[in-house]
C-alpha cells in the first residue's frame, strides 16, 4: 500500500530540458510528506504526474499497487484528494454547500452521512456562515479552505495539497495542520503537501522530499494532459 | 527544405500577404485560379520554413468541416448538368460540384495563409499593428484574445479535472450524462471568466493604463529592404490579379 | 497627529460593501514618507479592503460605501481616475494569474513604463533593473503564462516595481514564493525604500514582516496597535489572543 513513483522521466514537448529525470519516490499512508525545491523546479508538474493528469514518457505511477495510467481520474480521485494552486479553477458550484455536497454525493453517501460531513467541515473551516453563498464571491484565503473542506469531507486515502497554506494566516494554518495530523493518525491518510512555507513544513510534516532544481518549468498547454473526457 | 525564412520577416509583411491572399480567395472565383492560389500558398508555407508539424494538425481540424460542407453544397445546389441521377431525382449537378470545389479551395487558401502567421510573435504583430496606426486598444484586444484562447482553455481543463477528481466519472459516461455535466459548469466557467476579465482591467488601470492618451514603446518594428520590396509588390500583383 | 511629510495619511475611514457588514471601522493612521509598514492581521480582518481603498480601486471599481478621508502626499484622492492615481500609487494584487496581461516577460515589465510615456531608454533602465532584482535575466522573452506560480509571483511584482510609484502596496507578495524568491522581494523591497519609496505591505505571516518599520495590526477592521514590531512582539499575550503568533 503506497502511492509510489517509478523513475519518472518528464519533458514538456516545448521544453529545452527534462523537468523529471528518472524520478522515485514513494509516499506511504499514515505520513505526512513535504514535497519541496527552488520555484519552478517541478513541484506542480509532479502532482499532476502522481495523480494521471499528466503522463510521464517514462516511468510509471502506482496507487496501491495499480497502474494509474489504467484508471480513470474519477476512480483516482476516490482514493486521491487533490487542492490545486489556484483556488478559483476548481470551484463549479453555484453555493458553498453544494460545492461541499458535490462529492459526497458521488461517493454514493447517505443524506445523513452527508449532512453530519458537510457541517462539520464547514464548522472546523470557519464557513458556516458562507454556507448558501456563491463560492466566487469569497476571497481568496476562503476559496482555498472551502477547497480544503471539500476535499477532506470525501476522507481519500491519499491527500496532495499544493501550496495549501499561500492564503492561510497563522491561525487557519495551524488549524488546518492539526487537522491533517488527527486524519494522517485516526485514518491512517498518506498526505503530500507542496509548501515553500519552512514552518508548516518543520512543524507538521515527517519527511521532506526535496527536488532537484531543474530551472525553468516550461507549462506548456499543449503538454500531454489527459483528455478531457 | 527551407528557401526563406518567413521568420524574418516583418510581421507586417505578413500581415498584408495573408490580407492579400485571402482577398484573392473570395474575390476570384474560377477553380483553376483558386488551386493555382492553394499550390502557391502551401509552397510559401513550406519553403518559409514554417514550423509545420503543429500547424497542420490544426489544419487537419478543418478537414471534417470542410468535407461536410462539400457535400452540403453539392446536394443543395442545383444548377449546370445533372451527374448523378437516382429514380428520376437529380442528386448532384456539375454547378453543385464547382461551387463545393471553391468553397473548399477558399477555406483551405484561409487556413494555409493564415499558418504564415504563426512563424512570428504575438508582441511583433502587436507591434505591427501599432505602427500601421491601429489605436494601441484595439491591437491589444485582438492579440489579447488570441493569446488568452490557450489560457482560458487550459483553465476550463483545470474545472473539468476538478470534476472528475471528486468522484465525477466522466470518462465512462453516456453522452447524456456528460452533456449534463457541461451545462451545470457553465455558469462558474463563464462567471469566473467574467470575473477574471474585469480583474484585468482593473490590473491595467492600475498600472497606469490609459493614464494618457498617448503611449510610448520600448521596441521600434524597423521595415528591411526587402520587406519594403514585399509591402510594395505585394499588393500590387494582388490588384492586377484582380483586375485581369 | 498630522505628520507634515506623511506620504499616506487615513483619517477616519468607514467601509461597507454593498448589503454586507462594515468592514473597515474608524480606521486612522499616518505613514512617513520612507517607510515600510506591514499590516498585519487575519484573513477577514480588512487588510486587502484597507489596500483596494488606498488605491483607490474602492468604491471607484469594486463599489461599497466609503466614508472618511485618504491622502497620498498631500492630496485627496477622491475622485481622482485610476490610471492617474497609478502614478502615485502602485498595487500589487493577491493573485497573480490575473495581473499578468501581456505575452513576454519583457512586455510584462515594459506595460506600466508604456503607459506612462517615458523614453525607450528609461522604460530599459527600469526593465534591466528589475529583472537583475528578480533574477529574471534569462526569462526575459518566456511567456508569462508559462512561468511556474512562484515566478509569476514574482514578475507580477516586478511589473508594478517598474511603474517606480512613490507608494508601493503589496497584498501578501511572499506567499507562493521560495526563500531565494523572498530574499530577491525583500532586496528589492530595501533599495526602493532607500531610494524614499513608502512601503505598505499587507502579510498574515508575521516572521516575514519583522524587517517592517512599522507595524499596523488590524483586527476585525479597526486598527488595535501601530508601532515598531519590537514593542508588540514583546506583548506575546495580546499576539497570542488575538491568534496572531
Amino acid at each position: 500500500m503506497a502511492l509510489e513513483a517509478k523513475n519518472l522521466y518528464f519533458k514538456y514537448p516545448k521544453g529545452k530540458k527534462a523537468v523529471l529525470s528518472d524520478f522515485s519516490a514513494s509516499f506511504l499512508p499514515g505520513e505526512l510528506a513535504a514535497l519541496t525545491g527552488a520555484n519552478g523546479c517541478g513541484k506542480t508538474t509532479l502532482t499532476k504526474i502522481l495523480l494521471g493528469i499528466l503522463q510521464p514518457q517514462q516511468g510509471l505511477v502506482l496507487l496501491d499497487g495499480r497502474n494509474i495510467a489504467e484508471l480513470t481520474l474519477a476512480e483516482v480521485g476516490r482514493s486521491v484528494g487533490y487542492v490545486m494552486q489556484n483556488p478559483a479553477q476548481q470551484l463549479f458550484c453555484t453555493s458553498v454547500e453544494k460545492e461541499m455536497d458535490y462529492g459526497l454525493l458521488n461517493l454514493g453517501l447517505s443524506e445523513e452521512e452527508r449532512e453530519k460531513r458537510i457541517n462539520y467541515y464547514l464548522e472546523y473551516f470557519q464557513l458556516s456562515r458562507h454556507r448558501k453563498s456563491f463560492p466566487f464571491h469569497l476571497s481568496l484565503g476562503e476559496q482555498q479552505r472551502l477547497l480544503l473542506a471539500a476535499v477532506l469531507a470525501m476522507k481519500p486515502r491519499y491527500l496532495i495539497l499544493d501550496e495549501p497554506t499561500a492564503y492561510l494566516d497563522v491561525y487557519r494554518r495551524r488549524l488546518l495542520g492539526e487537522h491533517l495530523q488527527k486524519i494522517r493518525t485516526e485514518l491512517v491518510c498518506g498526505i503530500i503537501v507542496v509548501s515553500h512555507d519552512r514552518d508548516f513544513v518543520g512543524e507538521y510534516c515527517q519527511r521532506e522530499v526535496v527536488m532537484p532544481g531543474a530551472g525553468m518549468v516550461e507549462n506548456h498547454v499543449d503538454s500531454p494532459q489527459r483528455r478531457a473526457l | 527544405m527551407t528557401l526563406f525564412s518567413l521568420v524574418k520577416w516583418d510581421p507586417r509583411c505578413k500581415i498584408i500577404l495573408m490580407a492579400c491572399l485571402s482577398t484573392l480567395a473570395m474575390l476570384r472565383g474560377e477553380v483553376w485560379f483558386l488551386f493555382g492560389l492553394l499550390v502557391f500558398t502551401c509552397l510559401l508555407v513550406m519553403l518559409g520554413g514554417a514550423e509545420l508539424s503543429g500547424a497542420l494538425g490544426q489544419v487537419k481540424g478543418l478537414l471534417g468541416l470542410i468535407f461536410s460542407l462539400f457535400i452540403i453544397q453539392c446536394f443543395f445546389t442545383r444548377s449546370g448538368e445533372p451527374w448523378l441521377v437516382i429514380g428520376g431525382f437529380t442528386l448532384i449537378t456539375s454547378g453543385g460540384i464547382e461551387l463545393a470545389c471553391i468553397l473548399s479551395l477558399r477555406l483551405f487558401i484561409l487556413a494555409f495563409s493564415a499558418l504564415l502567421l504563426l512563424t512570428g510573435e504575438v508582441r511583433d504583430y502587436l507591434l505591427a499593428l501599432v505602427q500601421m496606426k491601429i489605436p494601441y486598444e484595439i491591437a491589444f484586444m485582438t492579440m489579447a484574445s488570441v493569446h488568452f484562447i490557450p489560457i482560458l482553455r487550459e483553465e476550463a481543463l483545470n474545472v473539468f479535472y476538478a470534476i472528475q477528481l471528486r468522484g465525477c466519472e466522466l470518462q465512462k459516461a453516456s453522452w447524456r450524462k456528460k452533456l449534463h455535466t457541461y451545462l451545470e459548469i457553465c455558469l462558474p466557467i463563464l462567471v469566473g471568466a467574467l470575473k477574471r476579465t474585469r480583474a484585468m482591467a482593473l490590473a491595467m488601470e492600475a498600472r497606469a493604463f490609459r493614464a494618457y492618451p498617448k503611449r510610448t514603446y520600448l521596441r521600434r518594428l524597423v521595415l528591411k529592404k526587402n520587406d519594403k520590396a514585399i509591402l510594395v509588390a505585394v499588393p500590387v500583383i494582388t490588384l492586377v490579379l484582380l483586375v485581369y | 497627529m498630522m505628520g507634515i511629510n506623511a506620504a499616506v495619511e487615513v483619517r477616519n475611514l468607514d467601509f461597507t460593501y454593498e448589503e454586507g457588514p462594515q468592514i473597515l471601522h474608524r480606521v486612522s493612521f499616518s505613514l512617513p514618507q520612507g517607510s515600510l509598514t506591514a499590516v498585519i492581521g487575519l484573513s477577514g480582518c480588512g487588510k486587502s479592503t484597507l489596500c483596494h481603498c488606498l488605491c483607490g480601486l474602492i468604491p471607484q471599481a469594486l463599489g461599497g460605501e466609503l466614508s472618511g478621508e485618504i491622502l497620498l502626499q498631500g492630496h485627496d484622492i477622491s475622485g481622482r481616475p485610476l490610471a492617474q492615481l497609478a502614478q502615485t500609487i502602485g498595487l500589487v494584487m493577491q493573485n497573480p494569474d490575473l495581473q499578468l496581461v501581456t505575452t513576454t516577460v519583457e512586455d510584462e515589465l515594459a506595460f506600466a513604463p508604456e503607459n506612462l510615456c517615458l523614453s525607450p531608454a528609461e522604460i530599459a533602465r527600469r526593465i534591466e533593473r528589475v529583472l537583475a532584482w528578480l533574477n529574471f535575466e534569462h526569462l526575459r522573452l518566456a511567456s508569462p503564462h508559462d512561468l511556474s506560480g512562484g515566478q509569476k509571483r514574482l514578475l507580477a511584482i516586478g511589473a508594478v516595481l517598474t511603474l517606480e510609484p512613490q507608494i508601493l502596496v503589496l497584498d501578501e507578495p511572499m506567499s507562493h514564493l521560495d526563500q531565494q524568491g523572498q530574499k530577491l522581494v525583500k532586496d528589492a523591497l530595501l533599495a526602493l525604500l532607500k531610494e524614499g519609496c513608502t512601503i505598505i505591505m499587507v502579510e498574515h505571516d508575521w516572521q516575514i514582516a519583522t524587517f517592517a518599520d512599522n507595524w499596523l495590526v488590524m483586527i476585525d477592521g479597526r486598527v488595535s496597535y501601530f508601532g515598531p514590531p519590537a514593542d508588540i512582539l514583546q506583548d506575546k499575550d495580546f499576539l497570542l489572543q488575538h491568534n496572531l503568533l
